[in-house]
C-alpha cells in the first residue's frame, strides 16, 4: 500500500514537456523510477543548469558534493533503459532557470527589454524567473570557465551524449526574438566599448553613427557578436561532444504572456496558434513555462502529436528524417520562404507583401518560414518538391549560384526581382541567353517571367509596383501566380475556430498505389460543435483514422463527415495519388 | 475589479513610429490585457486626439496619465493601479513568485479610483446582500 498520493506524470516537475527532464528537480535517487515511469520512448533531452552546478561561478560540482550534479550516472541510468541523453546548453539567458540559469553571485544586472522593462518569464507553478543580463563580462568569463570544466568532465566520465547549443526566445510580432536582446546598463556599456573598437579600427574611414537606425543596426551586429563568442566558447569547451546550436521558441514567454499569466487569464487558444506559428518557421518550441491548468484538452494533444519523438529527433540530429522517411510524419509544406539574413527582418517581408495571408487562407499552416537564413542548396532542398521564394534584397553571390544549381537541378524557385541589385539582373539575362532558355513573360498586377528548364522552374516577379497597393490586391496577384503551381491538395471547407495540421510520410511498401501519405489532425479547442465535410476528390482516399477523442466520422468513399465535439480531435490518414 | 497600468516616456526613435512623450505600456485587469476600443474611447474623449501606435499615448505628463487612469476608473468602475517602469522594476526584484508581483504593485502603485463610483458600488452591493438575504 502507497502512503503517498501518487503525482500524475504529466504534471511532474521533472518532466516540463517535449521529453525535456529537470534532473536538479528530483533527487538522484528516484531518476530510474521517473524515467522508467514516463510513457516516452525517444531521446531524453536534459538541459543543463549552470546555476545548479556553480553557486558562485568559480567552484563546480559534477558529483563531488551533491549526488544530483551527477551526469555521468544521469546518461548511465538513461542508457540502461534502452534511451539516449541528448544535453541542452543555454547560449543565452534562459527563461526556465531562474536567474536565467546564472549563478546567483555573477545575477548582477538585470535585464531589460526595449522599453526597459526588467525581463521576466513565468514558470508552470508561478515562479518568477528573472533574466539576468549575459553582458556583463563576469558572466561570460563565469560561462567560459563552466563549459570548460563541464567538457574536462565529459571527458574525463567518457560521457559521449550529443550536446546542443540553444539560444532561447519568443515569438514577437512574428519574428523571433532572443533573450539575449537586453537593453540594460550593461548591455550600454559593452556597446560603447564595442563602438569605441569599432571607431578606432576605421581610423582611416570617418565612422559615425548618424541616425537610429544605423544605432540599431550595430546593435544588433554586436548582440550576433556576443551570442557568437558565447557558442565558440561552449564548442570549444565541449568540442567532444557539440553537435551545434539552434533556437528554441518558448510558448508563454512573451511579455504579453506574462501579464496574462499573472492574471490566469491566459488561454489554451492563445498558445496553440502560437506553437503552429513557431513551428512553420522552423523554430523549435518548448512548453516547459506552461502550467498543468493550460497543458492540457487540445493543446496537450497538439503538444504531443506535433512535436512527437520524430520530430525532436528529426530536428536534433536529423536521424529519422533523413533514414526514416517511409515511416514518420513530419510537417508538409509547399512553400518555403526565405527572407533576409539576420534578425530582425529588414522590410517587405512576406506577410507585408501579402504572400504569407495569401497561402494561409488556401493551405493554412503548410509552408515554412525561414526568417534570417540565407537560402543554399543542400542534398535536402535538391529532393524537395516544394516552392522556394526568395527576395531580392536577400541575393548575393553565394545565393544566386544556390539559386541557379536547384534551378538547373530542376528544383521550383520564385525569386522576387524587388530591390535585386543589377548586377544579378544582368547575370540572369546572360544565363538566360547562354543556355538557350525561353522565357515567358505576362503581366498579371506585376510583370512575371517563368523559364523552365526539365522539371525545374525558376519564376521571377517584380512586385516593386504592388507595394503601393492594398493589402487585396498584393493577395490577389500570389493568388493568380500560386493557382498556376501544379500542388496536390486537399482544399477544406472553412475551419473557423478548428486548428488544422497537415503531416507526411513516403508511402510504405505495402501503399505503392499512394505516391505518399498525408495526415490530416483537427483539433476542436472550443466549446462548440464543429461539423465539416471533407470531399476527398480524385487524388485522395482515406486509409485510416487515428488519435479518435469527442469525434463523431463517417466516411462515404468521395467524403468524410467530421463532427468534432467540444475539445475533440482526431486525425486521418490520406493516400495521395496522381 | 482591479487595472494595473505601466507607464514610461518614450523617446524620439526609441520605437518605430512613435513619437516622444509619456505612454501606458502594459495595462491589464484580472481578464488579460484591456479592451483598445475602451482605452481609445476614453483617451479620445479626455484629450481629443487619437492614439499613437500600438501603446495608449502620447501624455504630456504624469499627471495627464492621472487624470486618464480616472477617467478610465470612472468607465471600468474599477481601482487603477499605476506604476512608472523604473517602480515597477524595483517591485520586480522583491518579487519571487507571480502572485507577491500583483501584492507589491498595489503596494508600490499610485491608486487611482473614482470614489464617487466605488461608493454607490458599495451601496449597491450593500443593497444586493441585503435584498439576497
Amino acid at each position: 500500500m502507497s502512503l503517498t498520493t501518487p503525482v500524475p506524470r504529466d504534471f511532474d516537475a521533472v518532466f516540463p514537456g517535449e521529453n525535456w527532464f529537470y534532473y536538479w528537480k528530483t533527487s538522484s535517487s528516484l531518476w530510474r523510477t521517473k524515467l522508467e515511469a514516463s510513457p516516452e520512448t525517444g531521446p531524453v533531452i536534459v538541459p543543463l543548469n549552470w546555476s545548479f552546478h556553480s553557486e558562485t561561478g568559480e567552484r563546480y560540482d559534477f558529483a563531488q558534493n551533491r549526488p544530483e550534479t551527477n551526469l555521468k550516472r544521469l546518461t548511465e541510468v538513461v542508457e540502461s533503459l534502452g534511451r539516449k541523453t541528448i544535453f541542452l546548453i543555454p547560449l543565452t539567458p534562459a527563461p526556465f532557470l531562474a536567474n536565467g540559469g546564472i549563478p546567483h553571485l555573477l545575477a548582477r544586472t538585470m535585464s531589460l527589454d526595449e522599453l526597459k522593462m526588467g525581463r521576466v518569464t513565468i514558470g508552470p507553478k508561478g515562479q518568477l524567473n528573472k533574466l539576468y543580463s549575459f553582458y556583463d563580462p563576469r558572466v561570460f568569463q563565469g560561462f567560459t570557465k563552466f563549459v570548460h570544466h563541464l567538457g574536462d568532465y565529459f571527458t574525463k566520465e567518457g560521457i559521449s551524449s550529443d550536446v546542443y547549443g540553444i539560444e532561447c526566445g519568443h515569438l514577437a510580432r512574428g519574428q523571433f526574438e532572443s533573450m539575449l536582446k537586453d537593453h540594460s546598463k550593461a548591455f550600454d556599456q559593452a556597446f560603447s566599448r564595442f563602438l569605441k573598437t569599432k571607431s578606432e579600427n576605421s581610423r582611416t574611414e570617418s565612422f559615425e553613427v548618424n541616425s537610429v537606425s544605423e544605432e540599431r543596426a550595430l546593435a544588433l551586429e554586436f548582440q550576433q557578436n556576443i551570442y557568437n563568442l558565447y557558442e565558440d566558447a561552449a564548442q570549444e569547451g565541449l568540442a567532444g561532444n557539440w553537435e551545434g546550436a539552434y533556437k528554441l521558441c518558448f510558448l508563454g514567454a512573451s511579455p504579453s504572456h506574462v501579464f496574462e499569466r499573472i492574471q490566469s487569464s491566459d488561454t489554451a487558444r492563445d498558445y496553440s496558434s502560437n506553437l503552429f506559428s513557431i513551428m512553420c518557421r522552423d523554430y523549435i518550441p518548448s512548453s516547459s513555462l506552461l502550467p498543468a491548468r493550460i497543458k492540457k484538452g487540445v493543446l496537450k494533444k497538439q503538444l504531443e502529436e506535433m512535436i512527437d519523438q520524430s520530430y525532436v529527433e528529426g530536428r536534433l540530429g536529423g536521424a529519422v528524417f533523413e533514414d526514416d522517411l517511409s515511416t514518420k510524419f513530419r510537417p508538409l509544406s509547399f512553400f518555403e520562404f526565405y527572407e533576409g539574413k539576420s534578425h530582425p527582418v529588414e522590410g517587405p517581408t512576406w506577410e507585408e507583401s501579402g504572400l504569407i495571408p495569401t497561402v494561409y487562407k488556401r493551405f493554412l499552416w503548410s509552408f515554412k518560414l525561414h526568417q534570417g537564413q540565407k537560402f543554399r542548396w543542400t542534398e535536402d532542398i535538391g529532393l524537395s518538391e516544394s516552392y522556394f521564394f526568395i527576395r531580392g534584397q536577400d541575393v548575393d553571390d553565394e545565393v544566386f549560384t544556390h539559386i541557379l544549381k536547384h534551378f538547373m537541378g530542376g528544383g521550383l524557385i520564385v525569386l522576387d526581382r524587388y530591390k535585386l541589385d543589377k548586377k544579378f539582373e544582368q547575370k540572369l539575362e546572360t544565363f538566360f541567353l547562354e543556355n538557350g532558355l525561353n522565357v515567358e513573360k505576362v503581366n498579371i498586377g506585376a510583370p512575371i517571367h517563368y523559364i523552365a528548364l526539365g522539371p525545374g522552374r525558376l519564376i521571377t516577379v517584380e512586385t516593386s509596383i504592388l507595394v503601393e497597393r492594398p493589402i487585396q490586391k498584393r493577395m490577389e496577384f500570389w493568388d493568380q501566380l500560386i493557382k498556376t503551381f501544379d500542388l496536390l491538395y486537399l482544399e477544406l471547407p472553412e475551419t473557423q475556430g478548428v486548428d488544422v495540421a497537415w503531416r507526411t510520410r513516403g508511402s510504405s511498401p505495402s501503399e505503392l498505389n499512394f505516391q505518399e501519405v498525408r495526415r490530416l489532425s483537427l483539433y476542436n479547442p472550443s466549446s462548440y460543435r464543429k461539423k465539416m465535410k471533407i470531399p476527398l476528390g480524385k487524388h485522395f482516399a482515406l486509409t485510416r483514422v487515428v488519435n479518435e477523442s469527442q469525434v463523431k466520422i463517417h466516411s462515404t468513399g468521395q467524403e468524410v463527415e467530421i463532427e468534432l465535439l467540444p475539445e475533440g480531435s482526431v486525425s486521418i490518414d490520406l493516400g495521395v495519388f496522381s | 475589479m482591479e487595472c494595473f497600468a505601466i507607464y514610461t516616456y518614450l523617446h524620439e526613435g526609441q520605437l518605430n513610429g512613435v513619437s516622444p512623450g509619456y505612454y501606458i505600456i502594459h495595462i491589464f485587469d484580472d481578464r488579460g490585457y484591456c479592451d483598445r476600443e475602451v482605452l481609445e474611447e476614453v483617451y479620445v474623449e479626455s484629450f481629443h486626439s487619437d492614439l499613437e501606435g500600438q501603446f495608449v499615448g502620447p501624455f504630456d505628463g504624469v499627471s495627464h496619465i492621472r487624470d486618464f487612469c480616472f477617467r478610465l476608473s470612472t468607465s471600468l468602475k474599477s481601482k487603477v493601479f499605476l506604476i512608472s517602469v523604473e517602480d515597477y522594476n524595483q517591485v520586480l526584484e522583491k518579487s519571487s513568485e507571480s502572485s507577491d508581483l500583483l501584492d507589491e504593485f498595489r503596494t508600490s502603485a499610485q491608486e487611482v479610483e473614482d470614489l464617487d463610483i466605488s461608493s454607490s458600488q458599495r451601496i449597491w452591493s450593500k443593497f444586493t446582500r441585503s435584498f439576497l438575504k
